[in-house]
């Protein structure tokens, strides 16, 4: 066929239009394109880890209940239903939970006790998810009632039962799921097209590019809104602004802070939510020689020393230069969206003063003019430990070294890639590591990494005192336990100073101002997804 | 010849033996966790961490690994991914193939058929007004950096005039009962960008070895000839000068086959086209070690391909260097 002008001219209009539109939908609803900074590819209970899976994961597959709106992870009472309609307290250690008879899995099959029993029996197993089965290590029997009703029981009374009971397992189907053996669970074809309980379904996945998933009419909470779902993996944040500046997507949770909000504000169709996140950017203090956990650090091994270090940094400073107006000073292990942040006491304030006296007291001084203070010949010189991954810890790290050359500190910064930065904080190679850690709803998480007991995992700084841990075992574990054990617990730690707690930055969310109803929880954003609905004066073609 | 092309192909698969074994020993020794991304910003204890270490084979020593891995390759099977656990690298490999060879293929094309082409009207029409702008256009377009300029375009070409979308290989919400004829339109929709991206950037190198390979063939005795023996100009260009330039133009495509798989980082980001390029810059921000191995033995494998067909080209195109 030649290739006439007019040819041309129709070819040519034919790529600039837009796709074709489908089959019509009701006024409210429509269809989203959420961009991932990282891949789910296994979202599916027992195989979370990455942060991109539970997002996926919170749609397909519910748990019996989720904390309420506060968050307070000691108030049973506040919980609302999912799987679960009701429960009750049979006594200090035993909970029971009927299950709600609308509850239907995407094939069909109702939910039934053999599922939750079955789930938890998975969750518990060590050798599947050992993080999990640490966390359920005080629950110390499932038992079914009948087809509707599940009882746990504890092995101790603690204020955190009930979060314990519902946060960490999410049901899995046992008619479709037990007779696959745990090691070859993550190749099954059940990971590959999962079948959930949750308000949406399933529908395919290409590797490194896109997941979709679909509403589930049939939801027995109420059929979502958003018809489509659709994931889609892009790593260059550049390329997800420009992707929501064109419509091409809808939404991204990883909004840079620093040239995100700018380049947004010029496209009106957007807008720009923050949500609380469980996220604390702090700079670790190593306990033990950097590679060498035998010895105590000969300079941080100090509480003083700490104590002094974490004085001089201007946290303010700090996070307007890495989050705008975005950030929140913290100065314990506590994010702005647990329920304990409130309870945090005014740490010690910014004093590079006080701080510079503070290490006189403790012998250092400078003694040959450099700039630097010495104590027995040797100079107060550190090195701290960057990820490049982390665009705001880089910024951030470049005004802690000036910072803490006005004390007299000298700080060689260490920027590292990603893989090379966890390699090094594992095995303690590090003076001072400018780490980031996200936790659970819990507050109690704090354990895994400030206790003695968290050596053996992710405490890579060796941190151990006793008296910390007993604040902490009281706030955590006494059924009296209260408010003022958190404060406590807290003050411990920041007269301790096992690292100077920075800032606990929000989620910076992008979203196309046509959708409505929007919430964002903080442990889960995505989870109230199904009822987002779109304005019907602002729908799209490609929602309709 | 049949001596030759066994030696040839031999000296091939040594090659390709040798680059891979290095890759895989100079990749082990590099430094960095490819738990990493695994566990990101999430307490993990050292038991978990064991637990992850054994499902990917990597607490095992040096030897054992690079057997696990020959045994594997001689069954096709590259192993897993680490960070997209549990797709099979060959999986991963071949879904990301046809985007990077769509890419780099019309990019290729482009280059070697309008670049040539343009070679050759320079050629003809050297010291014109048309030959100094287009080789200084040419060349600034080839100083220019890729990314740079696919920003520049989508800037104002998808942000500001939405006349094509900024990324993307397809319109993610395409319906799925889009026929074949709107799924193609949509296709060349998201790949405008990108392939004048790469290929304004990379243009000027096939056209200015058209043009320098035709004036030097255009003083050549036997095109004298055959102007002398009033052929029409357009034959002997085409017929007689043209084809003596395929051999040097041969060697240029050789050189260029491996972008076919490769792929281009860089524009790969700007545009989140999903191929190999990008596949490969992940795995190795991540440390996944079979995923890397798996890109590497690909481009691996077709630079020594190419280098073998160009070999095999010359012969066919030039007697002289064709074996006794």
């Amino acid at each position: 066929v030649p290739l006439t002008a007019p040819r041309l001219l129709a070819l040519g209009l034919a790529l600039l239009l837009p796709s074709a539109a489908t089959a019509q939908r009701a006024p409210d609803h429509g269809a989203i394109v959420i961009l991932l900074g990282q891949e789910p590819t296994t979202p599916v209970p027992t195989l979370l880890g990455a942060k991109a899976n539970g997002d996926v994961s919170d749609l397909l597959f519910l748990r019996l209940a989720r904390p309420g709106g506060g968050l307070v992870t000691t108030d049973e009472k506040s919980f609302e239903p999912q799987l679960a309609r009701s429960w009750k307290r049979r006594d200090s250690l035993t909970i029971a939970f009927e299950l709600d008879p609308r509850a239907k899995w995407h094939d069909g099959s109702p939910v039934t006790a053999r599922d939750v029993l079955f789930s938890f029996a998975r969750m518990r197993d060590s050798l599947i998810d050992p993080a999990r089965a640490l966390l359920l290590r005080h629950l110390a029997s499932v038992t079914a009632e009948g087809d509707r009703r599940v009882v746990l029981r504890f092995r101790r009374a603690y204020p955190e039962q009930f979060y314990d009971a519902t946060w960490h397992v999410q049901l899995l189907p046992a008619h479709l799921v037990d007779t696959i053996p745990p090691e070859r669970f993550a190749a099954s074809a059940f990971v590959r097209a999962p079948v959930g309980s949750g308000p949406y379904r399933w529908v395919r996945r290409d590797p490194g590019q896109k997941l979709e998933l679909a509403a589930n009419p049939d939801f027995f909470l109420g059929a979502p809104k958003l018809d489509r779902v659709v994931f889609l993996v892009v790593r260059d944040p550049e390329a997800a602004l420009n992707l929501l500046l064109d419509g091409s997507a809808d939404a991204y949770e990883a909004v840079p802070p620093g040239s995100g909000p700018p380049r947004l504000a010029a496209n009106p169709a957007l807008r720009i939510l923050t949500a609380p996140s469980f996220g604390v950017v702090y700079l670790l203090f190593n306990q033990r020689a950097s590679g060498d956990r035998t010895r105590p650090h000969p300079i941080l091994g100090d509480a003083g020393v700490r104590r002094a270090l974490s004085m001089a940094i201007d946290r303010t400073t700090l996070m307007r230069s890495a989050y705008g107006p975005y950030g929140l000073a913290t100065s314990a292990p506590v994010a702005q969206a647990h329920w304990t942040h409130r309870l945090v006491p005014k740490g010690p304030s910014y004093d590079p003063g006080a701080a510079r006296a503070l290490l006189q007291r403790l012998g250092w001084s400078d003694h040959d003019g450099d700039g630097v203070l010495d104590k027995d010949g040797a100079p107060l010189a550190l090195r701290l430990n960057v990820p490049t991954t982390s665009a705001p810890r880089v910024t951030m790290a470049t005004q802690v070294q000036e910072q803490l050359r006005r004390i007299g500190v000298r700080l060689e910064l260490v920027r590292l890639d990603g893989p090379v930065w966890f390699q090094r904080r594992q095995r303690g190679e590090f003076d001072l590591d400018f780490s980031a850690a996200v936790m659970d709803p819990s507050p109690s998480g704090i354990v895994q990494s400030w206790s003695c007991a968290g050596r053996a995992g992710s405490n890579y700084a060796q941190y151990c005192d006793p008296a910390v841990d007993a604040s902490l075992e009281k706030a955590i574990f006494d059924p009296r336990g209260g408010e003022r054990d958190w404060r406590a617990a807290y003050a411990a730690l920041q007269q301790d100073a096992p690292a100077a707690f920075i800032a606990s930055p929000p989620t910076l969310f992008a979203l196309q101002r046509r959708y409505r109803n929007v919430n964002l929880r903080p442990e889960s954003l995505y989870s109230d997804l199904w009822r987002w609905s779109v304005d019907p004066a602002r729908r799209l073609p490609r929602d309709r | 010849v049949s001596r030759w092309l066994l030696r040839r192909s031999l000296q091939a698969v040594a090659t390709f033996a040798i680059a891979m074994l290095l890759l895989f020993v100079l990749l082990r020794v590099t430094p960095g966790d490819p738990l990493s991304r695994l566990t990101g910003e999430r307490a993990v204890s050292e038991r978990e961490l064991a637990q992850l270490r054994t499902r990917f084979g990597l607490n095992q020593p040096l030897g054992a690994q690079l057997r696990a891995f020959l045994g594997g390759v001689t069954r096709g099977d590259l192993g897993v991914s680490i960070e997209h656990y549990p797709e099979p690298v060959t999986r991963l490999i071949a879904a990301r193939l046809p985007a990077t060879l769509l890419l780099g293929g019309t990019v290729l094309l482009l280059n070697f058929t309008l670049g040539a082409w343009l070679g050759v009207r320079q050629a003809v029409r050297r010291g014109s007004r048309f030959d100094r702008w287009l080789t200084r256009l040419a060349l600034a377009a080839y100083a220019t950096p890729s990314f740079w300029l696919g920003l520049v375009l989508v800037a104002f070409v998808s942000i500001r005039w939405h006349l094509l979308p900024a990324a993307q290989l397809n319109d993610p919400l395409l319906s799925p009962d889009a026929g074949p004829v709107a799924r193609g339109l949509d296709v060349l929709r998201h790949l405008v960008l990108p392939v004048v991206t790469l290929s304004l950037t990379s243009i000027a190198l096939p056209m200015r070895h058209q043009r320098a390979a035709m004036l030097a063939s255009f003083r050549l005795d036997f095109v004298t000839a055959a102007r002398a023996r009033g052929l029409p100009e357009r034959r002997v260009r085409w017929r007689h000068a043209w084809r003596t330039t395929l051999v040097p133009m041969l060697t240029l495509l050789g050189l260029w086959l491996p972008i076919l798989v490769s792929g281009s980082v860089f524009v790969e980001s700007v545009f989140n086209w999903p191929g190999l390029g990008s596949l490969a810059a992940e795995a190795i921000a991540a440390r996944d070690y079979p995923v890397l191995l798996g890109t590497a033995m690909l481009v691996s494998f077709v630079v020594v391909l190419a280098g073998l067909l160009a070999d095999l080209g010359y012969a066919l195109l030039d007697p002289r260097v064709r074996p006794a």
